[in-house]
């Protein structure tokens, strides 16, 4: 059968949509606590006194464990990526110790009978704080005299590196134009439809842990060292996750407390975050500010970029400078630029921290370059469109070497064919029509914009990920990986390939992920990158699953290996003789004394980078400002799509988001860093009403580096659409845009020639 | 998000609703449809000591038209209201209206007794009351008592209703021949409370000419605001453009908006300049087409 490629309905579907998935809310247990968090009220504040008497006394209240009780599991979490940049590098721990650094940061734990009584708790606890100056912006961390998030700290500066190729600033003094923007983007968050969620239960000196967790596998580990215990006592489960986005990959105070309290009170614990708690505690994404000057020639090819980018942390770098090197790498987009120097500096805040959402910093690089490309378009009176040709890297270039160092390698790009991508999508737009068409509506007062952005997308393949696949008795394959699908799709898309190498039907594939005892090792799915790790890991896994299955019928059959051949889902005689169907080899291999399995871990077998071009057609209202869209078009290559159903969702759900944070979402904090948009009445998340019509094409430049041909899909639905849109905006209105998101009143206010506050 | 505890009662009269108001003195919320309360509850910025679930009381639950005015009962779901026969016939305004009260869920749930006394100033219900002069049915202790849109709205989410009353009814006049009206508002969604709302209404003489006009604006000020200036200035005028235009800007001049996170003042005038030219060129064009009963 051939599953690979196939657009197949995803086979989880009809339990999640009828109710039946288990998430970690729906796991039994029975005789469950359950949990909730004090959290604090200021941005910046030394904790003077803190007072839980009263609540211990409300009836119902287990415990409430304070930074004291935590004893040797109060200290930082690791960090989840170094960096030799990270000259001040602080991470989150369970609970604040002393000093809290944004509202919303843990101070308490209560348990009880019910989230009730949980909460009823929480108001008993009196908390003595001595208000500390805060710094809730970028411009105020950085002010003379600021306060500082961290004593050790100075500057609020984390840190911070420069990455490039060649000499820039040779480069930028011998261009014949030299062009200048500031760019800026605000802070929005991944809002997954579940909320965080942990369950922990203790029995036997066994500790199991459900989280809604990225990376199981790390937890475990984390877990067993802060508390303790052996990794093997620990057993991470992620059930059923109700999307992730990045933003649960972090390891969060929560999934320490949870265990914590299960093992102190000797009952399962259960803490399932609510949304209030989840604007304030879960990680977001930017705010990032880009200083731009590009050194161009007469016909617009670039010649030098130097970017220098700010970068928001909050309160800690969970993630250390993940998103900042995403940014770095994805400003060079598919263009060929001589020299380039981007440098970028973390800083800390007192406002939520920052981690990975949905592109990790990949958004905000892509917008940053193509904001650029329409700079230039502009100040040289050339065709946008045109301008990004000129500087396109060619298919006969590939693989593409940037020039760019990222630690010990270099960013070289696969395969793709960049320039046919841009014209593809120009022709499904008909751009040329369109610009007809919009110089006609605009002698009759109508604002019509055409918006164009390239992208590239570099999958995260460090360091490896891991298949294990197990013929069972009834004969059924399992799949088991560490990378746990958050709404993915693994359970459908891993199947269609394993099926499809083993010859088997998709039926007789069940995907279990996300269970540290399910395999060995695991990192974690994120960065696009399960198809091409999971994936390969599933071939090397299947062909050695393949070989021990003739040994196997061998041994059975009394016959030479080389006498035997996979075939049809099973082995059979090369003369056509007896087959034994995957049960039968099951059995018979656990008669022999071990069953039929087959582990691998696949690890990064080089950079893989997908590619695509989105275009939109936008109508500005001129009276209120408000934007419709007329047309949008994706331009889609991620190599070898696996299952086009997925890859367009995943195109769908990533432009979704990014329309949010180009549009409606936007994170604003006041002076003193309480959030003013902590809710969904004034956080807008855009509905399927604000959705454009998508037309979306595939195109597939398979990559080199794996039979498979796969590349990364789960996040370059999100990466050009703010660009794209900005593009557009900008086309229509005739105003630069140089910030996202752009409400219909501040676009109204730059219509008026207003900055935009 | 769990609400404090609370106690719970569900009375099957208004006079044990009003009682039970009246032994809690104010420390007791009424609940129906529950859109606006339980997330106020949830959030634990509401704490009341009882809840008054009405939903149980028969008799609430009615739409009837009779002597020139449309009456609804305070239980009635927006849905009813906008699948309503006798609504689309007798009052078209609040047809219009009531479809952009949140999604079609909220909608199902919501009750116009509740949206009318939770007093949001950018609801569409307040805005439609103050629009067409109709007047809230109220219960109390001493009987019933009715008050118009401005002795009812006190300002942001405050009524004149005393803590031992309730609203048990909604009073909507009919409007007749020769009138037409229309609603119009911007949100930054499909659903979300309007960043401006427009309600008019107007009746046009046989010489073409506007005999009367009333103008309502929400999510301009604490509370839905009539524009006098722009009424007095389009009485005994033909509804051109220009005139209309010119009545349009009149309103952006004489509201008090104030900027928040999602427009600012200056884009509000705008935005109720816009909307308010829209809504009367509508109820104009209405209005000549045969007017309200007419149309429906």
């Amino acid at each position: 059968m051939r599953y690979i490629g196939e657009r197949i309905p995803r086979v989880e579907d009809e339990r999640l949509l009828t109710g039946r998935g288990q998430f970690v809310d729906d796991i039994p247990l029975p005789g469950a606590l359950e949990g909730a968090v004090l959290r604090s009220e200021h941005a910046h504040a030394r904790i003077v006194a803190l007072d839980a008497g009263p609540a211990l006394a409300l009836p119902g209240v287990l415990a409430v464990i304070t930074a004291a009780d935590l004893g040797p599991a109060l200290r930082p979490f690791p960090v989840m990526q170094q960096h030799p940049g990270l000259a001040a590098c602080y991470n989150m721990a369970a609970l604040a110790d002393g000093v809290v650094r944004y509202v919303g940061e843990p101070i308490a734990f209560v348990v009880a009978d019910n989230r009730y009584v949980a909460e009823d708790a929480l108001e008993l606890i009196t908390v003595e704080y001595e208000a500390l100056p805060a710094v809730a912006s970028l411009e105020a961390a950085l002010a003379p005299d600021a306060a500082l998030v961290h004593a050790g700290a100075p500057g609020n500066l984390c840190g911070g590196f420069t990455q490039g190729a060649g000499d820039v600033d040779a480069a930028l003094a011998a261009a014949p134009r030299i062009l200048h923007q500031r760019l800026r983007i605000e802070r929005g968050s991944a809002q997954p439809m579940e909320t965080r969620a942990v369950a922990a239960r203790y029995e036997d000196g066994q500790l199991t842990v459900w989280s809604s967790t990225q990376r199981p596998h790390r937890l475990r580990s984390i877990v067993a060292e802060f508390l303790g215990l052996a990794p093997e006592q620990v057993r991470a489960i992620a059930p059923d996750v109700g999307g992730a986005f990045g933003a649960k990959g972090n390891f969060y105070p929560e999934e320490l407390l949870v265990p914590f309290a299960a093992m102190a009170i000797g009952r399962p614990v259960r803490w399932v975050e609510d949304r209030r708690e989840n604007f304030l505690a879960m990680t977001q994404d930017r705010v990032q500010r880009f200083d731009i000057t590009a050194g161009v020639d007469g016909d617009g090819r670039l010649l030098a970029l130097k970017v220098e980018c700010l970068h928001d942390l909050g309160a800690y770098a969970p993630y250390g400078f993940i998103p900042m090197v995403n940014i770095a790498n994805h400003i060079i987009g598919p263009y060929k630029i001589p020299a380039i120097a981007v440098t970028l500096r973390g800083i800390y805040t007192h406002c939520t921290p920052t981690a990975a959402y949905r592109g990790a910093g990949r958004p905000q690089g892509v917008f940053a370059v193509e904001r650029t490309m329409d700079l230039i378009a502009r100040e040289l009176g050339c065709d946008p469109a045109e301008v990004r040709r000129r500087n396109l890297i060619q298919p006969g270039e590939m693989p593409y070497d940037t020039g760019v160092s990222v630690g010990q390698s270099r960013l070289v790009y696969d395969s793709g064919d960049y320039p046919a991508c841009q014209a593809a999508a120009l022709a499904h737009l008909d751009y040329a029509g369109w610009r007809q068409e919009q110089g006609r509506l605009r002698a009759q007062g109508r604002l019509i914009g055409i918006g164009l952005a390239n992208y590239i997308e570099l999958a995260s393949t460090e360091p490896f990920e891991g298949a294990r696949l197990e013929a069972t008795a009834d004969g059924e394959l399992i799949v088991r990986t560490g990378a746990g699908s958050q709404g993915q799709g693994h359970q459908t898309a891993l199947a269609q390939i394993a099926a499809e190498l083993l010859g088997l039907s998709l039926h007789q594939v069940r995907v279990e992920a996300g269970d540290t005892a399910g395999i060995a090792k695991g990192i974690g799915t994120f960065g696009s990158r399960t198809a091409i790790l999971v994936g390969n890991a599933i071939r090397v896994a299947a062909d050695q699953l393949r070989q021990q299955a003739i040994e196997t019928a061998a041994r059975l059959l009394w016959v030479s290996p080389q006498e035997l051949e996979w075939h049809g889902g099973g082995v059979q005689r090369k003369d056509g003789g007896v087959q034994l169907m995957l049960a039968g080899l099951a059995r018979a291999a656990l008669d022999q004394g071990a069953p039929l399995a087959a582990t691998h871990y696949f690890a990064n077998p080089g950079l893989h980078t997908a590619n695509g071009t989105h275009a939109a057609v936008v109508e500005v209202d001129g009276s209120t400002g408000v934007v419709r869209f007329r047309r949008y078009v994706v331009m889609h290559d991620c190599g070898i799509v696996i299952n086009p159903l997925l890859a367009d969702g995943q195109v769908y759900g990533g432009l979704a988001q990014a329309l949010g944070g180009s549009l409606y979402e936007r994170l604003v904090y006041d002076e003193s860093g309480q959030l003013l948009t902590g809710s969904y009445m004034d956080y807008l998340l855009p509905t399927a009403a604000e959705m454009p019509d998508v037309e979306l094409h595939h195109m597939e430049s398979a990559s080199p580096h794996t039979p498979l041909g796969v590349k990364g899909a789960g996040e370059g639905g999100s990466l050009p659409p703010y660009a794209c849109i900005a593009a557009a905006i900008e086309d229509a209105i005739g105003v630069p845009v140089r910030a996202l998101p752009l409400s219909p009143s501040q676009i109204t206010a730059l219509m008026r020639g207003e900055a935009m506050g | 998000m769990k609400p404090p505890p609370f106690s719970y009662h569900a009375p099957i009269t208004v006079a044990e609703a009003i009682d039970l108001l009246g032994r809690y003195d104010g420390d007791a919320k009424v609940v129906a449809g529950g859109q606006s309360l339980l997330p106020l509850l949830n959030f634990r910025l509401s704490r009341p000591a009882a809840l008054v679930d009405i939903n149980r009381i028969p008799g609430l639950d009615y739409i009837r038209a009779d002597g020139g005015m449309l009456e609804i009962g305070a239980v009635t779901r927006h849905r009813a209201v906008e699948r309503s026969a006798v609504v689309a016939a007798h009052c078209p305004l609040l047809a219009e209206a009531v479809r952009h009260i949140g999604h079609f869920q909220i909608r199902n749930r919501g009750t116009i007794g509740g949206s009318i006394a939770h007093a949001d100033p950018a609801a569409e219900l307040p805005i439609v009351l103050t629009a067409l002069e109709g007047e809230v049915v109220i219960t109390g202790p001493g009987g019933v008592r009715t008050a118009t849109a401005s002795e009812f709205f006190i300002t942001l989410f405050t009524t004149s209703l005393g803590s031992d009353e309730l609203v048990t009814a909604v009073r909507f006049p009919t409007l007749g021949p020769g009138t037409g009206s229309a609603f119009q508002e911007l949100a930054r969604r499909s659903g979300d409370f309007a960043l401006v709302a427009v309600a008019a209404a107007l009746a046009l003489d046989e010489a073409g000419a506007v005999r009367w006009v009333r103008l309502a604006l929400g999510g301009v000020d604490l509370v839905p605001v009539r524009a006098a200036g722009a009424e007095e200035f389009l009485a005994g005028k033909r509804p051109d453009a220009a005139t209309l235009a010119e009545a349009a800007a009149l309103v952006a001049g004489e509201i008090n908006p104030e900027s928040d996170l999602h427009a600012t003042a200056e884009y509000r005038r705008q935005l109720a300049a816009v909307l308010t030219g829209e809504a009367l060129e509508t109820a104009a064009r209405r209005a000549a087409e045969g007017g309200e009963c007419g149309h429906a």
